[in-house]
């Protein structure tokens, strides 16, 4: 009966060692071993002596195993000495009698192995059955000794915190033996765990399964260390074992299949998730260079947009051209000649205004500029509209989209107005030379009802049923660039960048159609009469410098936004009616529109800067 | 801040250097973070703003060489920091007309440029003077 058990326990250990040399098998001293105890059902006790391999299966395998017993062939003469190992295990035995038996059942068949600590404990080959009686071990060395009664009550000496050691729990058996010897080395525990399943537990589970008192259990593992080795054959001790064993040990669990099965089977999960990893790879490279294309053109287009938002392309300089009357807008364009031959002013600029102006602009004039006095005039002729101030109206909302108010004498208004008048009166031929670009077409509109609201409603500026210009910048200024205006200077793209309409007495507001003048530097408005707050438009003015306001009757209060113009270094808005308080933050670094992009070309900048200066 | 690094780059290059806000109707008090790197004239007279000064404007302000704070309702003391402005190379500084009291800043006469100097009023003014005198002395 402990024939049987015995030389499939202690093979563990038998196979670290791989030596081939067969030690000769030799009767162990029975009489030392044995304690009188009540003989199992299979195997007749007379066979105990005389044959150490039952004809089990699992025998079969570990006779081999048996073999390699190195600690056999040193101590095969000590073996009938009483070893002091031996004598431990006899008191402990005895003490096991002494207690009271556990009823234990769960423990059956069973196998507990420890998993070993690395760092101190390691189990050595352990002599198989036949040299079982030859333990070797060192005072120094921690092991410990699990025995079982008969009836499945077992105890448990442990002789180190943590130690390898192995646990026969079977009631059928007499004999239960565990033996752990301990070395430092944790590549023996590997290279000791790998054997076992390889080799030893499966012939242990499968001469188990023979008696039918396994209890297969999956793999559950509670400690982390325990995870680095393979599982499918421990499980963690059952109830019982659970209260007298550290949490440490576990289980050994009779495998389903045998472990090269579970190898080819891992195998062939790994083989086919290759196969459908390689199916996807075609399709993930496919959408990597997808997003790698929308991610180039996200980055393009970001680049684009933050050069186009800081002025490195002008939306302004392009020449849309389709105002030169061979486009595809030519519904307006095509009437245009029809003027020119009414009118008669072909390429002569300023002929005769007076002449022009009288067959065609009255009706208009009358449309766009309300009399006062209706009553004087009559009733006003219903407003008709011209082909110019369509064209013009269109323009404005296509390219800028600026849609004109309702009220026709709004500032607007008057400037689309005044453009109507330029219109005819120029013609087509100096339209066409002014207009083209479509920067200047919104600059101008800009410009004039800029103007036209900072006259407000003073009636010396625009008599009735005149075509008067507002009186500060020019008289009879049809066709001119307004660069050349009064109080107006350009760069040399022929873009506004300063207004200076101050001292003029102004009595206006300042408009928010101000905010078309992208370029504006500076806006000088002081020394006026000009009335209202100041329009929150400005903000958007982000070149702009200079903000001189002072000495006018401005009321409201300064926004927050005044502090946040990037460009703005003089603002003066001294002797006006502003109310509220200062902003807190005139300057507020972590809300600054100053874009990365600029950034990094302010440093690209810098550096050059630096680099060339040592290079010189 | 702004002489030479590179961070001056990022927050100097277009800061407001003028700020001119007299004779409005403005109230309450001077903000306490200006951080005006490039701030050399700041005239904020002629309001009705109260309060006191900020402890740490001459460091916020390092550039400000003009500083016209009279005619307001401001109260307490003038810092120890309003000499420090500018290096000591202040212009102007005009605090008259407002509730200021306690002493003039001992570092006062690190005022080494200054031409217009007024903050007289309810102010406590026998130390200035007698200061004022030396100053105007070493200046000469």
């Amino acid at each position: 009966m402990e024939d049987t058990a015995q030389p499939s326990a202690l093979s563990f250990w038998a196979s670290k060692d791989k030596s081939k040399d067969e030690t000769p098998q030799i009767a162990r001293p029975k009489k030392v071993w044995k304690k009188p105890q009540p003989k199992g059902r299979d195997e007749p006790e007379s066979e105990q002596f005389s044959k150490p391999d039952p004809p089990l299966e699992a025998h079969k395998d570990q006779d081999k195993e048996q073999l390699e017993c190195p600690l056999m062939e040193i101590k095969q003469d000590q073996q009938h000495q009483l070893d002091p190992p031996m004598k431990i295990q006899q008191q402990q035995q005895k003490e096991q009698d002494e207690l009271p038996e556990k009823p234990h059942k769960s423990f059956e068949g069973q196998w507990i192995l420890a998993p070993p600590i690395p760092r101190t404990v390691i189990p050595l080959p352990a002599p198989p059955s036949d040299c079982g009686s030859a333990i070797q071990s060192d005072s120094s060395l921690s092991f410990s000794i699990y025995t079982a009664d008969q009836n499945g009550g077992h105890r448990t000496f442990d002789m180190s915190e943590y130690s390898a050691h192995t646990n026969i729990v079977d009631s059928d058996r007499e004999e239960d033996e565990a033996d752990s010897i301990h070395d430092n080395d944790e590549e023996e525990i590997k290279q000791f765990y790998s054997d076992v399943r390889d080799k030893t537990l499966t012939s242990v589970g499968s001469g188990n399964k023979s008696k039918g008192n396994t209890s297969v259990g999956t793999a559950e593992l509670t400690d982390v260390e325990n995870q680095a080795y393979p599982q499918s054959i421990f499980r963690q001790g059952s109830n019982n074992s659970s209260k007298d064993q550290p949490k440490k040990r576990v289980t050994l669990v009779e495998p389903t299949k045998s472990w090269k099965e579970e190898k080819e089977e891992h195998i062939r999960i790994q083989e086919q998730i290759r196969k459908s990893k390689r199916r996807q790879s075609c399709c993930r490279k496919a959408v990597y260079v997808l997003f790698f294309l929308s991610f180039l053109a996200i980055a393009v287009g970001g680049g684009l947009a933050a050069m186009v938002h800081f002025d490195v392309i002008d939306l302004e300089d392009i020449n849309l051209g389709f105002l030169k009357g061979k486009g595809t807008t030519t519904t307006t364009i095509t009437d245009l000649p029809e003027l020119d031959e009414s009118d008669n002013t072909g390429d002569e600029f300023f002929e005769t205004p007076l002449d022009l102006a009288e067959p065609t602009l009255v009706p208009s004039k009358s449309a766009l500029i309300p009399s006062p006095s209706p009553s004087e005039n009559g009733p006003s002729p219903p407003p008709t509209v011209s082909v110019e101030s369509t064209f013009i109206k269109d323009t404005l909302s296509g390219q800028f989209r600026i849609f004109l108010p309702n009220d026709l004498s709004a500032p607007p208004n008057r400037a689309v107005d005044w453009m109507t008048q330029e219109l005819k009166a120029v013609g087509k031929g100096r339209f066409d030379y002014k207009y083209d670009n479509m920067g200047k077409f919104g600059q101008r509109f800009a410009i004039l009802a800029t103007q036209y609201s900072l006259l407000g409603d003073d009636p010396a500026t625009e008599p009735p049923g005149s075509l008067l210009p507002p009186r500060f910048f020019f008289n009879d200024q049809f066709g001119i660039d307004e660069c050349e205006w009064a109080g107006i200077s350009c760069d040399n793209y022929g873009r506004v960048i300063g207004l200076d309409f101050s001292d003029l007495d102004l009595s206006g507001k300042i408009p928010s159609e101000i905010r078309y003048l992208f370029k504006l530097e500076t806006l000088d408005l002081s020394h006026n009469y000009i009335s209202g707050s100041i329009p929150d438009e400005i903000y958007t003015l982000r070149n702009l410098k200079k903000l001189y306001l002072y000495q006018n009757e401005l009321t409201g209060t300064i926004a927050t936004w005044i502090g946040q113009l990037d460009s703005l270094e003089y603002l003066h808005l001294s002797q006006n009616k502003l109310r509220g308080s200062i902003p807190e933050q005139l300057r507020s670094y972590s809300n600054s529109v100053l874009h990365p992009l600029s950034k990094s070309f302010i440093i690209l900048w810098y550096f050059g800067k630096k680099v060339s200066w040592y290079v010189h | 801040m702004c002489t030479d690094m590179l961070h001056s780059i990022y927050y100097c290059f277009h800061t407001i250097a003028y700020l001119n806000l007299y004779d409005n109707q403005l109230t309450g008090t001077i903000p306490k973070n200006l951080n005006l790197a490039n701030l050399f004239y700041l005239d904020i007279g002629r309001n009705k703003i109260g309060g006191t000064i900020p402890d740490d404007i001459g460091t916020d302000l390092e550039e400000l060489k003009f500083l016209h704070i009279d005619h307001n309702r401001i109260s307490g003391f003038l810092p120890d920091s309003v000499p420090l402005m500018a290096n000591g190379r202040m212009i102007s500084l005009l605090a008259n007309h407002n509730r200021l009291t306690g002493p003039v800043p001992d570092n006062w006469t690190v005022f080494n440029k200054l031409v217009q100097f007024n903050i007289h009023g309810e102010y406590s003014m026998m130390r200035l003077i007698h200061k004022s005198l030396e100053f105007m002395k070493e200046a000469q």
